[in-house]
C-alpha cells in the first residue's frame, strides 16, 4: 500500500515536471538573452522593432513577389565576395529581404527555406524591385576566404530566426555575416540579435556599387 | 491538450536555446525524452493513445500535405513549409545536424521535415506499445 502510494507520488511529480520544465526553461532563456542584449533591446533601430513597425503597417514576411516589377541591374562588374541584396514590395524586414554572396562564374551562395544554403545563378536578382550590389572594402584574399567559408556550409539548414551564434542553422544574411566575421570583418551595422539585409547596406565596411528601386518602399 | 502544452512551450524554449549553440541540441533531446515519457506513463487504451499521439501531429500533417500538393495560390505551398519548420522547432536542432543534399539538389532535411508528422506519430505509438508490453511482462 505504501509502495503504491510512493509510486503514485513519483508519477505525479514526473507529470508535473513534464508540463512545467519547458515553460521554466523558456523564461530562464528569455531572461538570459535579454540580459546579454540589453543594448539591443534599448536600440529603436533594432531589426525586431523595424519588423514590428512594418507588421503594424500590414507588411508581412519577405513581401509580395507577384507585385514586384523587377529591375535591369547589370551583374557584369561583379567581383568575388560582393554582396547582392534584393527586396520585394511590402517586405517587413526593411528595404531588402534577401542577401547573397557572389562566388564567381555568375553564381551566388544564398539561403532559402526549401533548399538550405545553396549555389544559384545570380540572375534571379532581376526579379526584385529593390536591388543593390555591395562591395566589401577588404583585400581580395579576405573575400576569397569568406566565399570559401560560405561554400563549406552549402546544404546546411536554413532557419529564418537563426541567431548569430553557431554554425548549423543559417538564414540568408547570417551565412554572409559569419563568412566575413571569420575574416575579422563585422558587417552588422546595427549590432542586433539577427542581421537584416539592410544592416549590410548601412555597414561602413561596404561600398554601394550599384542599386535600383525607389528608396521609399511600396 | 497536455501534449500540445508541452509542445508549445518546448517550441519557445528550443527557439530561444538556439541563441546558445549546443544547448539547443540538449533541449531537443529533452523534448523527445519527455514526449516518450508521456507515452510511457499513459494508462489509456491503445486506440485512445494512438489518437492522442497522432493529434499532436495534425498541424504537421496538414502543412506537409499542403506543401506536397504544391498549391501555388497565394504561395500557399511555400508558406506551409515555412510554418511547418516553425511547428517542428523542438526538433530543428537535431535535423540541423544533417548536412546532406540529395541528387536533386534538395537538402535531406527538407524531406525529413515533411516526414516528421509520420515519424513522430510512430515514435509516440511505438514507445507507448513497448512500455505496455514491458508492464504486461512484469
Amino acid at each position: 500500500m505504501k509502495d503504491q502510494k510512493k509510486k503514485l507520488n513519483k508519477r505525479d511529480n514526473l507529470n508535473k515536471l513534464n508540463i512545467l520544465l519547458f515553460p521554466f526553461l523558456a523564461i530562464l532563456l528569455a531572461g538570459a538573452i535579454y540580459i546579454d542584449n540589453r543594448e539591443v533591446f534599448a536600440n529603436p533601430q533594432a531589426s525586431m522593432y523595424t519588423y514590428l513597425e512594418n507588421l503594424q503597417e500590414g507588411r508581412i514576411g519577405y513581401g509580395s513577389e507577384s507585385t514586384s516589377i523587377g529591375n535591369h541591374i547589370s551583374f557584369e562588374g561583379l567581383e568575388t565576395g560582393d554582396i547582392i541584396l534584393g527586396g520585394y514590395p511590402g517586405c517587413a524586414y526593411g528595404r531588402f529581404s534577401h542577401a547573397a554572396i557572389y562566388v564567381g562564374n555568375g553564381n551566388v551562395i544564398e539561403g532559402y527555406l526549401d533548399s538550405g544554403i545553396t549555389l544559384n545563378s545570380v540572375e534571379h536578382f532581376w526579379d526584385y524591385s529593390q536591388v543593390a550590389i555591395l562591395r566589401v572594402e577588404a583585400p581580395q584574399e579576405v573575400k576569397i576566404a569568406a566565399v570559401q567559408y560560405a561554400k563549406q556550409n552549402e546544404q546546411d539548414m536554413f532557419f529564418p530566426l537563426a541567431f548569430k551564434g553557431g554554425d548549423r542553422i543559417w538564414n540568408c544574411t547570417k551565412i554572409i555575416w559569419q563568412a566575413y566575421m571569420m575574416q575579422g570583418i563585422d558587417l552588422d551595422s546595427v549590432g542586433d540579435l539577427w542581421i537584416a539585409p539592410d544592416s549590410f547596406y548601412a555597414s561602413p565596411w561596404v561600398k554601394i556599387i550599384e542599386e535600383r528601386g525607389a528608396l521609399n518602399r511600396q | 491538450m497536455r501534449l500540445y502544452s508541452i509542445h508549445f512551450f518546448a517550441l519557445i524554449a528550443v527557439a530561444l536555446s538556439t541563441y546558445f549553440p549546443g544547448l539547443d541540441i540538449a533541449l531537443a533531446v529533452l523534448y523527445i525524452v519527455i514526449l516518450g515519457m508521456e507515452a510511457i506513463q499513459s494508462n489509456l487504451p491503445t486506440s485512445k493513445n494512438i489518437i492522442i499521439g497522432s493529434s499532436l501531429q495534425i498541424p504537421g500533417f496538414i502543412l506537409a500535405i499542403i506543401n506536397l500538393a504544391g498549391i501555388m495560390q497565394w504561395d500557399l505551398s511555400s508558406y506551409a513549409l515555412f510554418i511547418l519548420q516553425y511547428w517542428y522547432i523542438p526538433l530543428i536542432p537535431l535535423i540541423s545536424l544533417i548536412s546532406y543534399s540529395t541528387e536533386a539538389g534538395v537538402p535531406l532535411y527538407h524531406y525529413i521535415l515533411l516526414g516528421l508528422p509520420v515519424l513522430m506519430s510512430l515514435y509516440y505509438y511505438l514507445t507507448m506499445l513497448a512500455a505496455k508490453r514491458i508492464r504486461q511482462r512484469c
